[in-house]
């Protein structure tokens, strides 16, 4: 169903690929830079939109705006993000339609409890011990904040974290972004152990 | 800008008109500090789901939008066993410490240490008296450079370094600034918090015909007042003069930076660099 709408009788050659970066800054470098950037801003929004399959949906995007380059590097002005806005919307709306029928069938089954599925014990059990490992890679201060941050939980939790900003000497905001980038290179350290693994 | 984290919350949740989803939308795609914000609200729904603190019509969001998800469900799993091991680390250090204090009298060791009875009073009285040395070092910092705040008095430090030999720093992550710089976003400045060295050094290229030998520095992130410098030293170029500046890549978060030298003359011009930090 997902690829039933995205565009036919046009492939992304490395030819039209190049003409995108151009397009997208003179400086190639730069213009890899925006255009993962880009990409992973697109990857976000269908993941908000609720999208099953968002790499999907955000590849169909750039590869119907890359179609579009030899026209827009003539005539568009502005910032490319606005038109990779346009289009991703209308990617959206096409890919929205067959899911309709899944979203009925979840209703369906709404009143049971849903639970996080976990993997395997086998393989839960694997990713606890790479996560251990990972917060032994992180500094002793990184690793002691964000273990205090998570260390209580519930109703307690907002009033122990911004005792936790206060001693660290940073808004509450400051330490929230903190802890979601030591968390985001937590995760990344686990998938890269289970990858090589 | 700010954004309400409720209204990010329901945003997340799909509970928020289509106009103002749309609005958001685009933020996420053209407003690199949207992002940063939306990423902290999602961890900030995540760990209220797992508290099991949702309301009822935020749970039916949060399994129509995050529960559907491989992705999301994958990153909840991830949340919940960092969550575990936190807890876990936390109350094993709680147990160390008690443990230390059954061992360890205080205050007996300290009786025996300053009335000479113990083996260790010399080097605990030489330890104390360079803390004593070092705090009072402090204080009197603090108290020559006015209303600085320690981390603006660290970078003062870092900064009398003579930065004349620009090869000595050929490591360095440069970031190179022109005033007024161009206020289309693609020729922006940016700055890469992963990539980047510690610290970096920034070079400001002052106005042509500048002779200031020293000037001051302000330092905005995203419109609020972050880092001053005063008397920070000038370099001869081949094209005229440039402030030369290390800073420690701790003291930078992801948004948009702005920087205001004036040349300590009293007819002297103010000059704007702006950069932006990113992931």
């Amino acid at each position: 169903m997902i690829i039933s709408f995205m565009r036919k009788g046009w492939s992304l050659t490395q030819e039209s690929f190049d003409l995108l970066l151009e397009w997208l800054s003179p400086d190639r470098e730069k213009a890899g830079e925006i255009y993962e950037e880009i990409r992973n801003r697109l990857v976000k929004l269908f993941l908000i939109r609720g999208c099953p399959h968002p790499e999907i949906l955000a590849d169909e995007t750039i590869n119907r705006v890359t179609s579009k380059v030899p026209n827009l590097i003539r005539e568009y002005q502005g910032n490319p993000a606005y038109y990779f806005f346009n289009i991703a919307g209308k990617v959206y709306l096409e890919s929205i339609s067959p899911r309709k029928n899944n979203e009925e069938q979840l209703d369906l089954i709404s009143h049971k409890k849903v639970s996080v599925v976990s993997s395997e014990p086998a393989h839960t059990d694997i990713k606890l011990e790479y996560l251990k490992g990972c917060l032994q890679k992180l500094s002793a201060e990184d690793r002691e904040l964000i273990t205090q941050y998570f260390a209580i939980d519930k109703s307690e939790k907002f009033e122990h974290r911004r005792a936790l900003s206060e001693k660290n000497n940073i808004s509450l905001n400051t330490l929230r972004i903190k802890v979601m980038r030591l968390k985001r290179k937590l995760h990344e350290c686990v998938l890269k152990k289970l990858k090589d693994k | 800008m700010n954004w309400e984290s409720s209204k990010l919350k329901q945003y997340l949740l799909g509970n928020i008109s289509e106009e103002e989803r749309a609005e958001l939308d685009l933020q996420l795609l053209t407003n690199r500090e949207f992002v940063t914000a939306i990423e902290v609200a999602e961890d900030e729904l995540v760990d209220d789901y797992l508290d099991e603190s949702l309301t009822p019509d935020e749970m039916v969001g949060f399994k129509r939008l995050f529960l559907n998800s491989p992705h999301r469900v994958e990153e909840i799993e991830f949340s919940r066993q960092l969550k575990q091991q936190a807890k876990h680390a936390a109350s094993e250090s709680t147990v160390d410490q008690l443990k230390k204090n059954e061992e360890i009298n205080f205050l007996d060791r300290l009786k025996n240490i300053f009335f000479l009875r113990s083996a260790y009073t010399v080097p605990t009285l030489a330890v104390f008296l360079l803390i004593l040395l070092g705090v009072s070092y402090l204080v009197w910092q603090i108290r020559k450079s006015g209303n600085k705040n320690l981390a603006d008095i660290e970078v003062a430090q870092i900064n009398q370094k003579d930065l004349s030999d620009l090869n000595q720093y050929a490591a360095l992550t440069r970031l190179t600034l022109l005033s007024g710089a161009a206020r289309e976003s693609s020729d922006l400045k940016t700055l890469s918090l992963k990539t980047a060295s510690d610290p970096i050094l920034i070079r400001l290229a002052l106005a042509q015909g500048s002779t200031s030998e020293t000037v001051r520095i302000k330092f905005d992130y995203n419109d609020q007042p972050f880092l001053s410098l005063e008397n920070i030293k000038t370099y001869v170029t081949q094209t005229g003069r440039e402030v030369r500046l290390l800073i420690p890549l701790a003291r930078l978060g992801v948004g948009r930076y702005k920087i205001k030298i004036t040349g300590n003359e009293s007819n002297s011009t103010e000059a704007d660099y702006i950069f932006v930090v990113v992931l």
